[in-house]
Parts: C-alpha cells; structure tokens; sequence
C-alpha cells in the first residue's frame, strides 16, 4: 500500500494519531508526537511490520504519558518464576495482563511478538480480559526481556502473581451442567412426545410405551443429581441460617415433580413430569447464567497487590543490592527504592538528599512532601528525584495502607430475588394451599387427595419468579455498561436504587484532573533548552514543578541526563549547564521584573515560559447533576486538601456538606457515621485514599478517566466523561424494581391458573408440560424488555 | 415397531455426541474468551510473515 510507505503529510502521530506538537522540522514525514512513538514505528517498520497500521491508521498507543517502570528485578528467576503459570527448562508460560490492549491491530501486533524477539514462541491475546499469554523459550531470552519489549511498543504489563485457579474455572462448571440440563430437557421431550399427542394410552400395552417411561427416569437422572445440585445446596445453607430463600420452594417443587414421576412410571399409570422438571432446571440455570455477567475487562477488586511492587532492592550487609520479593520483606532490612519505583512498606529514610516522595496516588491530592533523614515514609509513596535508602519498620502487610484494605471490607453479593418477605409469604402460601387441597379431598377420594396436593407443589414452583430478577437486573447492567457505567454485579443495581445521600471526593472526582494549568511560551525561538526545564523539573516534588513536567513531556521532550538543581525551598529551582543558567521558579526568584505572578523559567535571564494556574473547572454535567442530586438527598464533598481561599465549592454545596482536610481514615468514618444515622450512601471518588471510604459505603464508585487504568476496589466504575448522568441512572435503577413488580405479579398469575388445575385434581402432564416453560419465557420477556425500554427512555441518547 | 427402539438409542446416541463434543469445547477453554477468536479470523493471511 502506498500510503503507508509515503504517509500523507498531516499534523497527527503516525503511531498514535493523537496530535503532534510544533516541530522543528516542518515537512518531515512521517510525524510523530514523541520520541517514543517514533521507536515503535521504526522497530514495527524493521521487522516488516507496517500492516499494523493498515489495520487502523491510530493503532499505536502514545507513549507521551507513559513512564517507564522498572523491570530490573525480573532478572531474579525465582521472583520471574512467581509470575509464571507453568515454568521448566524448556519453556515459560505467562499470562501478563495488559491493560493498553484496546482494538483489532493490538491483537494483531502482539500476536505477532515472536517476530519482533527471538525465543518467544507463542503469544494468544485475550481481548475481553486485557491478556496475553506468552510462551518464551528462557535460553534464549527473558521474562524481563518480554517486559520491557511489551513497555516499550506500548504495552506495559501489570505484573502480578500468577493466580493458580484455573482461569473461569466457576463459569466452566455452570455451561457443564446447563449442557447437561439441556441435553437431558430436549430428549425427555422427545420421548414424551406420544404422551402430548394424546397417544400415551395405547403406548402403555406396547414395548415402546414401557420403555420409555424408565428410559425418561434415566435421562432425569443427571438433572436432578448433577445439573441441579446448586440449588439444593442453596435451600440447605438458606435454612441453615435460618432464611426461607426462593431456592426452597424451588427444591421443593422439583422434588415434588421428581416423586411424583417415579411413582407415576413405576405404577404404570402414566409418564410423570420429568420434562417439566428437566425444562426448570434448564430455564434456571441459563438464569444463573445471565446474572453472573461481569465486565471481565474492568477490574473490582483490585488490591493492594495490584498496585504495589512484586520485587525490592535489599542491600545486604556487605552493601550489595539484591532482588527479593516483597512479601519476603522483613522489619528491619534496608532497601533502595529507585525513582519511578512505589515504596513497598513503611519505613523511616536513611539518606534521601534531594530525593522526594510523591503521595499523590494514595492521597488523591497534590500535596508535596519533603524528604530527610530520619523521616517516617510510608507505603504507597513513589519516589521521585533520586533514589531513596530506607529501614523497614512495618513489613507490607502490615502497612499504613494496608490497614485502608483490612477494615470495611465487604462479603460478596448475594444474588438479585425478590424480597425475603415475599418469599416467605409465597412459600407459606403454597403449603397452605396443599394442606387444605389435601384435606378437602381426603374425605371423599384419598388417592387424589395425594394427587392433587402434590400437584400443587409441582406447578407453585417458582421458575418464573426466580427468572424475573436475573434477567431484569441483568440486562440493565449490561445496558448500563453501554452509557459508561459499569457494576461489579447486578445486585449493586438494587443498591443504587436505595441510597439517599451522596458523597463526592474533590479531586479527580468532580473536576478533570488535568486541566489546573497552563504553560505559555514567552519566547518560542528558545524552546530547544526547554528539555533542560524538563530534567530539572523532574528532580522536584513541587505541584508546580510536576506540572510543567508534565506539560513538556506532553509536548514530546524527553529530558537530557543533567546534573541535580539546586533547590530553594518555596522558591525555585537553580541549574547551571554547559555555561548557562537555568532558573525555573518564582518572577523575583528568576530575576524578572514586573511580570505577573506566576511560575517562570529563564535561561541566563530570558524568560521562556510561564505557567499560569487556572480556576478549577467542573466536569461536564457535573453542575447540573449536582443539583439534581441535592433534592434526593444530602450531598457532601469531602477533600484532602485544605479550603479554598475563593469559597469556590460553596457555589454547590451548602457551607456545612463540605469537609476539607479529611485523611483516608477520617473519609472512612465519616461514611459509617452517616451510615449510623440510618442513611445509605453512594461514595464516588477515585484514588486509593478513597479506597476504604468506597468500601464502607452502600455503594463505592470510582470516577476513571481511562476505564483500564487503575481504579481502587469498588461496586462501580463510571467513566469520567458520563458522571452527569448520575441522577438519571439512579432513577433508572429506581424505577426497575417497578419491572420486577410487574413480572413477578405475571408470574403469580401463571401460578394461580396452574393452581386451579392442580387443587381440582386435574393437571396433567401436558398442561404442565405448556404452562411452565410459557410462564418462564413470559417473564424473561418482560423482564428484559423492560430493562432495555427504561435505558431507552432514559438513558440512551443517540450519538453520546 | 421394535424398529423405533433402535432409532431412539441411535438419536440418543448422536445427541450424546454432541454433549461431549460440548464438553470438550468447554473443556478446552473456547469458552473462556468469545471475542478474540472472532477478530483474529479477520486477518487476511497476508499479514502473517511466518507461521509454524
């Protein structure tokens, strides 16, 4: 193709697509936005690779925001080895996930990772889970090796412990044994066939007629043993702890059906109802099925583990670095923490000159922290700068951060059904209904007496019912997924539709994290020494200096290896470099006279750039959901940092909802306290500090940008862009369990025309055999079709 | 009419057939991942520069 090998000349990255800064170099093809766009495209071009961008011209991820992580300690084989689902001699397994993987040509690439290095032998993507698993071939290359190669075309790896379960190995065993439902169902069927022809009289005298009713006990055999066997250990733990759960009436219903057919076919007198009772099982477990739906690409029930490094750097007595595992840590070893690196456990500094600890990712907020000897640092800290020393106080576990993990840490969701009450009275019902139909005939006839109360149990069984919820709630937590908003379980629906306060964290929360600052060029012919800004700026932890950090490495400059600044704290930053000075730092402190305040940098004096701090900006909808929420319920806003001088928030919160300076902790109990005072609550927020507020709450959702980059553990997670339609998702979930009323009323009615079948005596097989997969299909229906008009109505806006 | 015995047995037999062969697709993990399979059959055979 001949665009590829004379790419039409245009302003955006030849790798990426995303826009490409001003160049030096007007005209040259093709353009790339950074340097490290440009490393991909020329190692995919070496290696006969171009096809990658046939396949979407914007494939490539920008490797403009992306920091390099350390993969040194992958060298250590005994740490690789605890990545590695099956290692030998021969041949390594791992499955990485990779969290950039996002369309077509990703697959295609790194399906194709034996082509760009020597020793892989195999690479299978999954798309759905954000995996690859990669066989290599360790003699001839490494683990570490595969990392950074991955790293480096855009794919950096998340690196964790290989897990030992077998992947799905739950999903597998419920498509087993609805297999085995519906195989079981559909051949039942076929040999009730003379029977709802009405030919099952004539069938009896012969040879066939006698076969079949054994065969059909045959075929139910596995049904009831093997397929069902989950709703039997349901209803036994349910009255275990004392519940009547739906599952027991269900169990009941079946086993009803079950003796019934036995004693109808070993008597001779008829064919049983094996076919209904193979039929619910079926129906039931595709239920089950539909429920268990979860967003496999997006992550919950993230931990700490997660986020934190596998391996560390031990200095030994003799003064040696040594790779070792976290979890090998112990009180009192001393370790080297490189920048770019997490800091693994608490500790106290050793020697840390010049170096600083950026908090940002646990704390959520910009907030600068100072380093000296001597000093308590804690896990979660990424150091910046230089590389810190430090003596282990607390091994990893039981870390500060930890304990935000250790407390409010909530059991898994029970599934979605109808309220326990409800089915206590139903249950209550269905006996009671028995009893007296059992009664009522005895008197004059006791063999239908027997009959009919049995039969009242069969067609009470409450398929239809149990259907209703999984498929209500399950659609809509797929439809929401569509509008931006993703639940961990269906079951959270039902607890969204409950909360009646809100509260919001600020940062990254409710206003876009990126947009605080802007960097203007006070004098472009000299933006060849802007790299040197980038390199000095790097070595600081001021919020300031970070930013204009960012803002440069955005436009693609990568930092030349410069000695470190001098610091004056509050001030600036200092450098002289090959005979110039570089000064980046406050008007006064860089010697420029009346030019508003703001942050400057100089070089021998000349100002370059300036960057100017904006007012803080709302999301969009933001303002409008906001308001929409305070007349549901109370709204806080809880922040790390300190007021505002300008009262910014108070244009929407009322002056007492909002709480500043709060601490992870603090955030955490101020939930419980709103939780005591018998309010339920949505805590939206989006860094690890908010973590065990997000879990204390009724419902925790995490705000992200990007929905496969890191989010804390959560019931929810909304994409950024979405957060304004909050207020109409939670109507939306309100107004569902007006659908699931509506089903379970159709259910009942199904119920209570088989029941008056059933209590005259007279239901046979082949109403039965109608009546009970008709009310199923009704509800799943009603039930799903329900869901998907309520995200019409409204949620869904055409082209959003 | 012994003769529909045997037809049974033999459906039986085919069905049973198609539950193990259901078995091994589950089995053998296809339906762990639904979605990539159907993207890699997009590539055109072209785009492969070596296959073993």
């Amino acid at each position: 193709m001949s665009y590829i090998l004379s790419p039409p000349v245009r302003t955006t990255c030849a790798h990426c697509g995303e826009d490409c800064p001003e160049s030096d170099h007007p005209g040259a093809v093709p353009r790339f936005c950074c340097s490290g766009c440009r490393t991909v495209y020329t190692l995919l071009r070496e290696h006969g690779m171009e096809n990658f961008y046939r396949l979407d011209p914007a494939a490539g991820r920008s490797q403009r925001r992306y920091q390099r992580d350390d993969y040194d300690w992958l060298e250590t084989e005994a740490l690789a080895a605890t990545l590695a689902r099956y290692h030998d001699e021969e041949v390594w397994r791992v499955e990485l996930e990779l969290p950039a993987i996002h369309c077509i040509a990703c697959v295609w690439l790194l399906e194709r990772l034996p082509n760009l290095l020597p020793g892989v032998r195999r690479s299978q993507v999954d798309v759905t889970r954000k995996r690859a698993t990669i066989e290599f071939d360790p003699r001839q290359t490494t683990l570490r090796a595969v990392a950074e190669l991955l790293a480096d075309i855009g794919y950096p790896p998340v690196l964790r412990r290989a897990d030992t379960r077998q992947a799905g190995a739950a999903d597998r065993s419920l498509l087993y044994r609805i297999g085995v439902a519906g195989f079981c169902f559909g051949n039942i069927m076929l040999l009730s066939f003379p029977e709802y022809l009405g030919l099952g009289e004539d069938a009896g005298a012969t040879l066939i007629g006698r076969a079949i009713g054994p065969g059909m006990l045959l075929l139910s055999l596995p049904v009831l043993f093997y397929a069902a066997t989950g709703f039997f250990r349901d209803a036994y733990t349910g009255l275990r702890l004392g519940r009547i759960t739906l599952d027991f009436p269900i169990v009941v219903g079946m086993l009803a059906l079950f003796g019934r057919s036995v004693y109808e076919i070993a008597g001779g007198s008829g064919s049983g109802y094996l076919d209904s009772l193979a039929g619910f099982v079926f129906f039931l477990l595709i239920g089950r099925w539909f429920q268990s739906y979860t967003f496999t690409r997006l992550s919950f029930e993230r931990d700490y583990h997660d986020y934190f490094p596998i391996g560390a750097y031990r200095r030994d007595g003799a003064g040696n670095l040594e790779a070792v595992a976290v979890a090998d840590v112990r009180t009192d070893d001393v370790l080297i923490v490189r920048p770019g690196q997490i800091i693994p456990t608490d500790g106290i500094l050793l020697a840390a000159s010049g170096a600083g600890i950026d908090y940002s990712f646990v704390t959520g907020e910009s907030k600068r922290k100072r380093t000296a000897p001597g000093q308590a640092v804690f896990a979660g800290g990424r150091a910046t700068g230089k590389a810190l020393t430090l003596r282990v106080t607390r091994s990893a576990d039981e870390s500060y951060l930890m304990q935000l993990w250790r407390d409010g840490r909530r059991a898994g969701d029970a599934p979605v059904g109808p309220p326990h009450r409800m089915v206590g009275v139903f249950t209550g019902a269905v006996f009671l209904i028995a009893l007296c139909t059992f009664i009522f005939w005895y008197r004059s006839d006791p063999a239908t007496a027997y009959r009919a109360a049995v039969s009242v149990l069969i067609i009470a069984c409450p398929c239809a019912i149990a259907l209703a919820a999984p498929f209500a709630y399950g659609s809509l937590q797929r439809l929401l997924g569509r509008a931006g908003y993703y639940l961990s379980s269906a079951a959270t629906i039902d607890r969204l539709a409950g909360v009646n306060t809100f509260v919001f964290d600020k940062t990254g929360t409710l206003i876009d994290s990126g947009v605080g600052h802007a960097l203007t060029w006070m004098d472009s012919s000299r933006k060849g020494e802007a790299p040197v800004f980038l390199a000095m700026c790097r070595y600081s932890t001021h919020p300031r200096s970070q930013a204009i950090a960012a803002a440069l490495a955005a436009e693609g400059m990568e930092a030349p290896t410069t000695t470190a600044p001098a610091e004056e704290e509050g001030r600036g930053l200092h450098l002289c470099w090959r005979g110039r000075v570089y000064r980046v730092g406050r008007a006064d402190f860089c010697g420029l006279q009346d030019l508003p305040p703001g942050t400057y940098a100089t070089v021998d004096g000349k100002a370059v750039l300036r960057l100017d701090t904006r007012p803080p900006r709302l999301r969009p909808g933001v303002r409008g959901a906001l308001r929409e929420l305070s007349t549901r319920g109370k709204v806080y806003l809880l922040s790390g940092d300190d007021p505002p001088k300008d009262n910014f928030w108070e244009a929407y919160f009322p002056a007492d909802q909002l709480h500043f300076r709060m601490s992870p902790f603090t955030k955490q109990t101020f939930v419980e306290d709103l939780q005591r005072s018998g309010n339920r609550v949505l805590m939206v927020g989006d860094g690890l500090n908010d973590t065990g507020a997000l879990r204390t709450a009724d419902v925790g959702m995490a705000v992200s940008e990007d929905e496969s980059a890191f989010s804390p553990a959560c019931d929810a997670i909304v994409s950024a862009r979405r957060l304004g339609f909050l207020p109409s998702v939670l109507l939306t979930c309100r107004r569902l369990r007006w659908v699931t009323r509506i089903a379970y009323g159709l259910a009942l009615l199904y119920n209570l025309v088989g029941l008056s079948y059933a209590v005259s005596g007279a239901l046979s097989p082949v109403v039965a055999a109608i009546l009970m997969p008709a009310s199923s299909i009704t509800i799943v229906l009603v039930a799903s079709t329900g869901a998907y008009l309520l995200y019409r109505h409204d949620l869904y806006h055409p082209g959003s | 009419m012994i003769v529909i015995l045997l037809l049974i047995l033999l459906s039986l037999l085919i069905a049973g057939g198609f539950l193990l062969a259901f078995f091994w697709a589950v089995g053998t993990g296809q339906y762990d991942d639904e979605v990539t399979p159907s993207i890699r059959i997009l590539f055109d055979s072209e785009y492969t520069t070596n296959d073993d």
